[in-house]
């Protein structure tokens, strides 16, 4: 019965089994081996790209319906915009201040019962040079969208809202350590310096996560981390102006017109190429502050065969993740650790 | 063949621990990368011949690219994280996989193993994500920071789906046995 951290291990241990054979081996290498001879290869997809992009730059230039007639529409422009305001922002303070929350949504079922769960948690960070600083969260909250079954009930409670109070938090992309007087003012040489940073781990946590070679990880990295940095880093406006840059130049970003964030905030929204789905980002176009990035997570995968006489597992499953957001509640500089703006 | 196996003696959870970019040899690379890219793939899909391929995918990968890693010591933390991608990337489009696109390669390994089928079992019906970061931690014992990175989501994250796919299998064992609140 597989409860505790060692009856789990135990369970999966076959798994640890399954080694490689020397035939397996030799197919391997023989393949890598082929595909270093120069060949020439088609590119459809890209080329697919930038006709679309292009499409899209030039069809935006209308204004959406209720918008502001004069505010660019396409993402190019958007992102342009905000970089023009981020430029004529002043000098940083100490600290960055920002509230944020953040919120998971669960679908939750129970025989035919479904139900959504929404957790949350509000947390106020300071974060000055190379992410050092100091973040405090609250207790959060879970809510449901109707009654929940005692059986969904249990289901419920998770590990990520419990109350903190330490080192700022950063627990996800490749620039955790960033000297923030490295990232440069000009948008090309910012973009360079996050793919080449992304590559070699240079500022990660550990080296040893990196370099990130999969296709399309570097890309969907640079993205999040130019957001992170726009919206937690303690850059100056020159800074802010270029990583928005970095973020036009990104292929394959959509505008998502004049939008309204989960705090009930008019800004417009890009949506960004991500590995597998989409990073939406939502700025106000007054300040250039990120008001909350998205991500929206695929449906789980539905169950794989199972030889007859095996235990049918439930599905779909009782909790899957199905969305996450950050909401920047309120940005502002500080000149100390634990001063609000 | 035994030349070849020589050249991997790796436990089956250790990492690969090697001084200098040139012991980084193509067998080596392949080897590891077979290993760890199959276990975490059926691990996340529960399926042999998926699980086969994307080993074989991301061991290809690797061998092409090994020679760019400035820090060879890098190369397990490199192969989680492509392997746990690959994965969840093939779980999306499971439902479209068409049986032509394996035609012509060479059979997988069987998958009748009784203990194997019963240890995919325990975590058929998670959602992917979960069933990753238990195999991360179950089967090749990474901790926290490690699996965070392999997903690239935060340790709190990590904890949560480790705490829930813990859950869903209790649950699931309970169900299966007549608890009073089973919902199945």
């Amino acid at each position: 019965m597989p409860t505790t951290d060692t009856d789990l291990r135990d369970a999966l241990s076959p798994i640890r089994e399954l080694e490689p054979t020397d035939e397996e081996i030799r197919r391997v290498i023989a393949a890598a081996q082929e595909l270093r001879a120069p060949r020439r290869r088609r590119r459809p997809a890209r080329a697919v790209a930038v006709v679309a992009a292009t499409a899209a730059v030039v069809g935006a230039l209308a204004a959406l319906p209720g918008g502001d007639a004069t505010r660019p529409q396409d993402a190019h422009g958007i992102l342009q915009a905000a970089a023009a305001v981020a430029g004529n922002q002043p000098a940083p303070g100490a600290y960055r201040y920002t509230r944020v929350r953040d919120v998971f949504v669960y679908d939750v079922r129970a025989g035919a019962d479904r139900r959504r769960a929404t957790e949350e948690q509000t947390s106020e960070n300071w974060t000055s040079d190379a992410f050092a600083g100091r973040t405090i969260a609250g207790q959060g909250t879970e809510r449901w969208d109707a009654p929940p079954t005692a059986a969904m009930l249990r289901y419920g409670t998770g590990a990520v809202v419990k109350p903190y109070d330490g080192k700022f938090r950063y627990g996800d992309g490749p620039l955790a350590r960033v000297p923030f007087a490295a990232i440069p003012d000009d948008a090309a040489a910012a973009g360079r310096l996050l793919e080449d940073a992304i590559r070699d781990g240079r500022w990660a946590l550990d080296r040893d996560a990196h370099p990130r070679f999969a296709p399309g990880v570097v890309e969907s990295a640079i993205s999040h981390s130019a957001v992170t940095l726009l919206a937690l880093g303690n850059l100056s406006g020159p800074q802010r102006q270029a990583l928005f840059g970095v973020l036009s130049a990104r292929p394959g970003a959509r505008s998502l017109g004049d939008v309204t964030d989960v705090a009930g905030r008019r800004g417009v929204g890009v949506a960004l190429p991500d590995s597998g789905g989409e990073l939406r980002v939502i700025i106000d176009p007054e300040t250039s502050d990120i008001l909350q990035s998205s991500e929206t997570l695929p449906p789980p995968a539905p169950p794989s065969r199972l030889p007859a006489g095996v235990r049918r597992p439930p599905w779909p499953p009782p909790v899957s993740l199905a969305e996450r957001t950050e909401v920047f509640l309120s940005t502002g500089s500080a000149a100390a650790l634990g001063e609000r703006p | 063949m035994a030349s070849l196996k020589a050249m991997t003696t790796l436990d089956h959870a250790g990492a690969l621990t090697v001084a200098a970019p040139h012991a980084l040899s193509a067998e080596r690379v392949a080897a590891r990368a077979l290993r760890v890219a199959r276990r975490t793939a059926y691990g996340v899909l529960g399926d042999a011949e998926a699980a086969a391929d994307i080993a074989q995918d991301v061991a290809i990968t690797a061998v092409r690219r090994a020679g760019s890693l400035r820090d060879p010591a890098a190369l397990d933390a490199w192969l989680h994280r492509i392997a746990v991608r690959a994965a969840l990337r093939e779980a999306r489009r499971a439902g479209r996989r068409r049986a032509a696109e394996r035609a012509g390669h060479d059979p997988p390994p069987p998958a009748d193993d009784a203990a194997l089928t019963r240890a995919v079992a325990f975590l058929d019906g998670l959602p992917p994500r979960q069933r990753a970061a238990l195999t991360l931690r179950y089967v090749h014992d990474l901790p926290d920071a490690a699996i965070a990175r392999a997903l690239r989501c935060r340790p709190g994250t990590v904890r949560s789906l480790l705490s829930r796919g813990r859950e869903a299998v209790r649950r699931a064992h309970e169900d299966d046995h007549g608890s009073p609140d089973a919902d199945h």
